[in-house]
């Protein structure tokens, strides 16, 4: 028995923010992603404008002095549509990434859990929503309902579930198994309690990685709506400014290559933070460092 | 005679799988009185765990299936009983500790979170009183700073802490049934003696009855009261400890005793282990006769024929072997 002294309790979540603030990548990823969100939460409230009104004659160069990053063939300012437009990607991808996330998590983890009919049945609905096409879908989707952000959020995170779902699904199977299960079933919890209470937390470490591609993804594909003129007509984003100027892309670079990059660096923001967070939460990685 | 707490009778199991349906247990028969220890011995696959989760209705269903029997609790049949009746009792009128501490706590979680949530949910104490009663469990069980380990995580402890961590959740609603499977299996021989003199002293000062799961006769010698031998789903011996060790009736029963290695450095050259040839039949292979009939150096035509009813040897031991019953008809 190891001598009784002061032992500092180290949690499994403390530990891996531990190896999270130790990764370059991560750390560049969330400075990233902070700088990207407050401009586009704190942009519009310190530079008011309207990113439909025009600024200037269309397709300034970027450089002049009334629009520092140019206008588009509308003569609407660029900077000013970034900066007002990334509210509307960033919340359509988080929104679409929370509800994906959330009806992956539940319809994997009860098929996982409960295992036979319950997990056949609801297997084949996510596969259902796997081989259709997701952006097709989307479409419709949006095409049917009026384009909002909200029903926007709500396609995209219906056809992105299934990944989470099957992922969750695996993690239960896996630890459904395991003695302190079976332990906490003899103290006399309660199903739900087992499923939500005692499995989910030990399942959550991948699911978080997860969650994170999944803003990634939601945001891309937001963008893909957006450009194809299925987004929400009446707010700025970035899909919709590469959408509009998508036949100027030879003749205005820059309409269509801002956008594009604050797409890039968002995604790229969130991927390195899914990576860094991917290598703090799993062990067999961790030990290659 | 102390008033019988627990009484299993003609308890059977059955799994259904490809191979088409399985009887695991095949009319068992048990009774735990307060206070006291039954042993229950038997190689791997003998039914001695399925038995102890029959007992709590864990059995994992489907495939699993309580086929028949009675699991009579101070007065109540727990296999009849509704769901919500069952769970009030685990873990505050029966509780169980598992043979693997490594893998028996929730890693995500705290010791003290852990020990609390049955007192949380059994005696509806608050997180500050749960917190106070878990440190004196923990104190109970032996674990030094109590105040300290109460905030680690299970992979800071060792084994031995680990299952003293096992017991206090077991303990500390002060169940009136402990059924311990292989609690020492996975430890040092040296803490499972700690182990054993923990389980002894909880269960005298709480008046517990005691349900001791093992493969090892030793064990059995040291802690058990009563014991039950198992073989094939079945209890084929049973009977108080003194008299099942010193005249065991069953072949197989002898088989298990003459299988403890003795520590024995005069003899030249060293004594070879014994063993029971053979191994347990599946639970898959249709069976008529005694199971053990496959493997029994005395075993005799009528073997594979019927299974051998119980036999009375002596007051409280009971033997279910042909030898036996045709000697003494």
């Amino acid at each position: 028995m190891s001598e009784p002294g002061p032992i500092v309790a180290v949690s499994p979540a403390r530990e891996a923010l531990r190896m999270f603030v130790r990764s370059p990548s991560a750390i560049f990823g969330i400075c990233l992603l902070t700088m990207i969100v407050s401009i586009a939460l704190l942009g519009p409230i310190m530079f008011v404008a309207d990113p439909f009104d025009i600024a200037a004659a269309p397709l300034t160069r970027p450089g002049t002095s009334e629009a520092w990053l140019g206008t588009d063939q509308q003569g609407r300012d660029i900077l000013t549509a970034l900066i007002y437009g990334g509210r509307a990607t960033l919340a359509v991808g988080a929104t679409a990434a929370c509800i994906s996330v959330l009806i992956g998590i539940t319809i994997g983890s009860l098929a996982g859990y409960f295992g036979s009919t319950i997990d056949d049945v609801l297997m084949r609905i996510a596969e259902f929503f796997q081989v259709l096409p997701a952006l097709l879908f989307a479409m419709v989707v949006a095409t049917l309902f009026k384009p909002t952000l909200t029903t926007v959020a709500l396609a995209i995170g219906v056809v992105s579930w299934p990944s989470t779902a099957r992922l969750a699904r695996a993690e239960f199977l896996k630890l459904k198994e395991l003695d302190y299960v079976a332990a906490e079933q003899v103290i006399g919890a309660s199903r739900r309690r087992i499923i939500w209470g005692v499995i989910l937390p030990n399942a959550l470490p991948p699911l978080i990685v997860s969650a994170t591609f999944a803003i990634g993804t939601a945001i891309l594909f937001e963008a893909s709506l957006s450009f194809l003129g299925l987004g929400d007509p009446n707010r700025m984003s970035w899909g919709l400014m590469i959408g509009s100027s998508r036949s100027y892309m030879l003749s205005a670079w820059w309409a269509v290559t801002f956008p594009g990059l604050m797409i890039f660096l968002t995604v790229l923001a969130v991927s390195l933070i899914g990576d860094g967070l991917n290598d703090a939460l799993n062990p067999k990685l961790r030990e290659r460092r | 005679m102390a008033d019988v707490l627990l009484a299993v009778e003609g308890l059977a199991v059955e799994f259904t799988g490809r191979a088409g349906t399985a009887r695991v247990l095949n009319g068992v028969d048990l009774t735990v009185r307060a206070g006291e220890t039954l042993g229950i011995v038997g190689e791997s696959g003998c039914g001695k765990s399925m038995t102890a989760l029959s007992i709590l209705r864990l059995v994992p269903s489907p495939p699993g299936r309580i086929a028949a029997g009675r699991v009579v609790f101070k007065g109540t049949d727990l296999l009849a009983a509704p769901e919500d009746h069952v769970r009030d009792i685990r873990g505050n009128r029966i509780a169980m500790i598992f043979q693997e501490p490594m893998t028996s706590l929730n890693p995500v979680f705290t010791v003290g979170n852990q020990i609390g949530e049955g007192l949380r949910r059994h005696l509806g104490l608050s997180a500050d009183a749960a917190r106070a009663r878990s440190i004196d469990l923990l104190t109970a069980v032996g674990i030094p700073a109590p105040e300290q380990r109460i905030d680690e995580y299970p992979h800071q402890l060792s084994g031995g802490m680990r299952q003293r961590v096992m017991i206090a959740m077991a303990i500390a609603c002060e169940p009136a049934l402990l059924i311990a499977d292989e609690p020492t299996t996975a430890l040092d021989v040296t803490v499972q003696a700690q182990i054993f003199d923990l389980l002894r002293e909880v269960q005298a000062r709480r008046g517990m009855g005691l349900i001791l799961i093992t493969h090892d006769m030793g064990a059995i010698a040291e802690m058990a009261d009563r014991v039950a031998v198992m073989y094939g789903g079945r209890v084929v011996e049973e009977g108080a400890v003194a008299d099942v060790l010193d005249r065991p009736q069953h072949p197989y029963t002898r088989g298990l005793i003459a299988c403890v290695p003795a520590i024995d450095l005069t003899a030249d050259p060293p004594g070879d282990l014994l063993e029971i040839p053979g191994v347990v039949p599946s639970i898959w292979e249709l069976q008529t006769g005694c199971p053990f009939a496959e493997r029994c150096a005395e075993v005799m035509p009528m073997c594979r024929q019927e299974m051998p009813p119980a036999y009375t040897v002596a007051d409280g031991h009971a033997v279910r072997c042909w030898q036996r019953t045709g000697a003494a008809q």
